[in-house]
């Protein structure tokens, strides 16, 4: 029997909400098992948020996560505004709905972007991040930040987008929509990541229904869900708008379930901005009532699920946040078994959750507890992969 | 296999002519938009000192120090704690006490240099000694209740020497005598010397 090897991954990424530690068992390159532990760097805000009241709090859900920092506090104002049937103004609603778009456009245009540096195609990682500029300057136009926008308030959203940055917006977004068109062509058109990412890391669709994936990893394996449709909120029963849903389930359909759904944020963002009706943007609520209330969001990553328990105090009584990765993370272990160390980068990677694991990624002999390779030796194993296949292709 | 690489070389001619997409960065600031959220600034001319924008903040980034013996009060705001969502702006009582600024490169080898401060002269409670409120912010109350100041002594008094509408009473060694009331008081203060009035 060969002698078993295991890699350990993690267990801290920062670019996640929950920190995770993978182990691949491998027997050669091949993996034969894995393991996933979630728990790590409790950082305790479900508590801490019933210490600061609802206006305070928004900010707090705001940095769980800095890539989709508007998906936790859209998900949290609807579940305070749930709690006694709040009804927030139209215009509210709009700028909510452009915000939650923009979001998605710039965090799927950063996964294509590392995409692409895990393959070994830096000119993916340098368009996509480079298309992704635009978006946040629109940001900083509208919320005065790249990111951590701060426009989210229970009742409606704190800044109104200003009639005279209005035709300077729709220019971007237009371009922005240029980009990406051009960005999915260039990915899906691409015969190097066609062969790298077809048929790799493949999450059938009965899979995904008995582990419960959400966003575009369970669109991508054929389960038809989007809580923008099945269960709208905001503006999102008001933009006509496709969802997204592929047959495969392996890396290369959630790429393009990725890309094409940027083309689709850029079509609700650019009907918000042409039919956002006139007036307040606050509701301005004094109280919040006694109950519980549930708020969801689909974020970028899947949906969010948010629930607040208010006693009729200023302070939340008890507050609980999923978060998709929460639901994405335990697919790996259908994923990543029987593929390659090379391919398991890109297969973790495919879900999302983070890319610095990577980076603390080393095989470990099991027997001497010898690092035999870093995570840097990873990507390049994953790059080199790449440059043979182009090689193949050429010859 | 064509249309990629056509598409490809259209992008690096389109580079090429255009130059780098990155900025020569200190060399060429960048653009800042109205209502970028920079770094906030305390006018000490507007402040009063209320304390508004420490009750607000999310991420507790004011502190205050009250200091009876100087009669001083020092508001300083962290900016290394500070995650500029313009919460103290809007909370200011006066809406000019505390500002964001346009200003973005805040990184600093000194953290003492990473503050600004706003220092209130102090009213202090003539019998007890307790904090009663700055001064700046009794004066402001007062100008903002218009008549309805004269129903209050803390804030007549604060107003007094520009009103000049009290003459100094003769002193007495009771501590609830009735001239007590025109002394700057806290409300504890005031409200037992009201019950035990003596005259």
């Amino acid at each position: 029997m060969a002698k078993e090897n295991f890699i350990p991954i993690g267990p801290f990424h920062p670019l996640l909400e929950e920190p995770e530690y993978f182990k691949f068992y491998v027997e050669g390159e091949k993996v034969i098992d894995a393991d996933v532990r979630i728990g790590y760097n409790h950082r305790g805000i479900e508590k801490l948020a019933e210490s600061k009241t609802y206006e305070q709090d928004v900010f707090l859900v705001e940095r769980i996560c800095g890539i989709c920092s508007t998906s936790h506090p859209f998900a949290f104002v609807q579940a305070v505004e749930d709690i006694s049937g709040i009804e927030i103004p139209e215009r509210a609603k709009y700028i909510r709905t452009i915000i939650g778009e923009l979001e998605r456009i710039h965090s799927h245009l950063l996964w294509v972007g590392l995409a692409g540096h895990f393959i070994g195609y830096n000119t993916v990682f340098m368009w996509a991040w480079k298309y992704r500029e635009p978006v946040l300057d629109i940001f900083e136009v509208i919320s005065g930040n790249r990111n951590h926008y701060g426009m989210f308030k229970v009742g409606g959203v704190r800044r109104d987008i200003l009639e005279k940055d209005i035709p300077g917006l729709l220019k971007t977004v237009n371009e922005v929509e240029k980009f990406c068109s051009m960005l999915t062509k260039a990915v899906m058109d691409d015969p190097v990541i066609q062969a790298r990412t077809k048929g790799i890391g493949i999450l059938k669709k009965k899979d995904a229904i008995d582990l419960c994936v959400v966003g575009p990893v369970a669109r991508a394996s054929g389960v038809d869900i989007d809580i923008r449709k099945d269960h709208p909120y905001a503006a999102y029963d008001k933009v006509s708008f496709e969802k997204i849903v592929m047959k495969d389930g392996d890396v290369f359909s959630k790429a393009a379930v990725r890309l094409l759904e940027t083309i689709e944020s850029v079509k609700i963002i650019r009907q918000c901005l042409k039919n956002m009706p006139e007036g307040v943007i606050d509701a301005d609520i004094r109280e919040v009532g006694i109950g519980e209330g549930i708020g969801q969001h689909e974020a970028p990553r899947g949906e969010v699920i948010h629930y607040v328990r208010s006693n009729g105090s200023n302070y939340p009584e008890r507050h609980k946040i999923r978060a998709p990765s929460f639901m994405n993370v335990p697919s790996f272990k259908k994923t990543v078994i029987g593929q390659t160390i090379s391919d398991a980068a890109l297969i973790t990677a495919a879900v999302d959750p983070c890319y610095c694991c990577t980076e603390r990624m080393a095989v470990v002999d099991r027997d001497t507890n010898k690092v035999l390779m870093t995570g840097d030796d990873l990507v390049r194993m994953c790059q080199e992969k790449t440059e043979k296949i182009k090689g193949a292709i050429k010859g | 296999m064509k249309l990629p690489k056509i598409r490809e070389l259209i992008e690096a001619i389109k580079a090429l002519i255009l130059g780098p997409y990155t900025s020569k960065f200190p060399l060429e600031q960048p653009v800042i938009p109205d209502g970028f959220r920079g770094k906030p600034q305390f006018y000490e001319d507007d402040c009063v000192g209320c304390l508004a924008c420490v009750e607000v903040c999310p991420a507790r980034a004011i502190e205050y120090v009250d200091d009876k013996k100087k009669k001083l009060r020092t508001l300083t705001h962290h900016q290394d704690i500070c995650i500029y969502c313009q919460q103290c702006e809007k909370a200011c009582i006066t809406e000019k006490g505390i500002l964001l600024t346009k200003e973005y490169d805040l990184a600093t080898f000194d953290r003492s240099k990473s503050i600004t401060q706003s220092k209130k002269e102090l009213v202090i409670c003539e019998h007890c000694g307790e904090v009663v409120a700055p001064l700046d912010h009794l004066k402001f109350l007062a100008k903002k209740v218009g008549h309805l100041l004269y129903a209050n002594p803390t804030l007549l008094l604060a107003r007094h020497d520009e009103l000049k509408l009290l003459e100094s009473d003769q002193p007495s060694d009771s501590p609830h005598w009735r001239s007590e009331h025109l002394k700057m008081l806290c409300p504890n203060c005031r409200r037992e010397i009201i019950l035990k009035e003596q005259w």
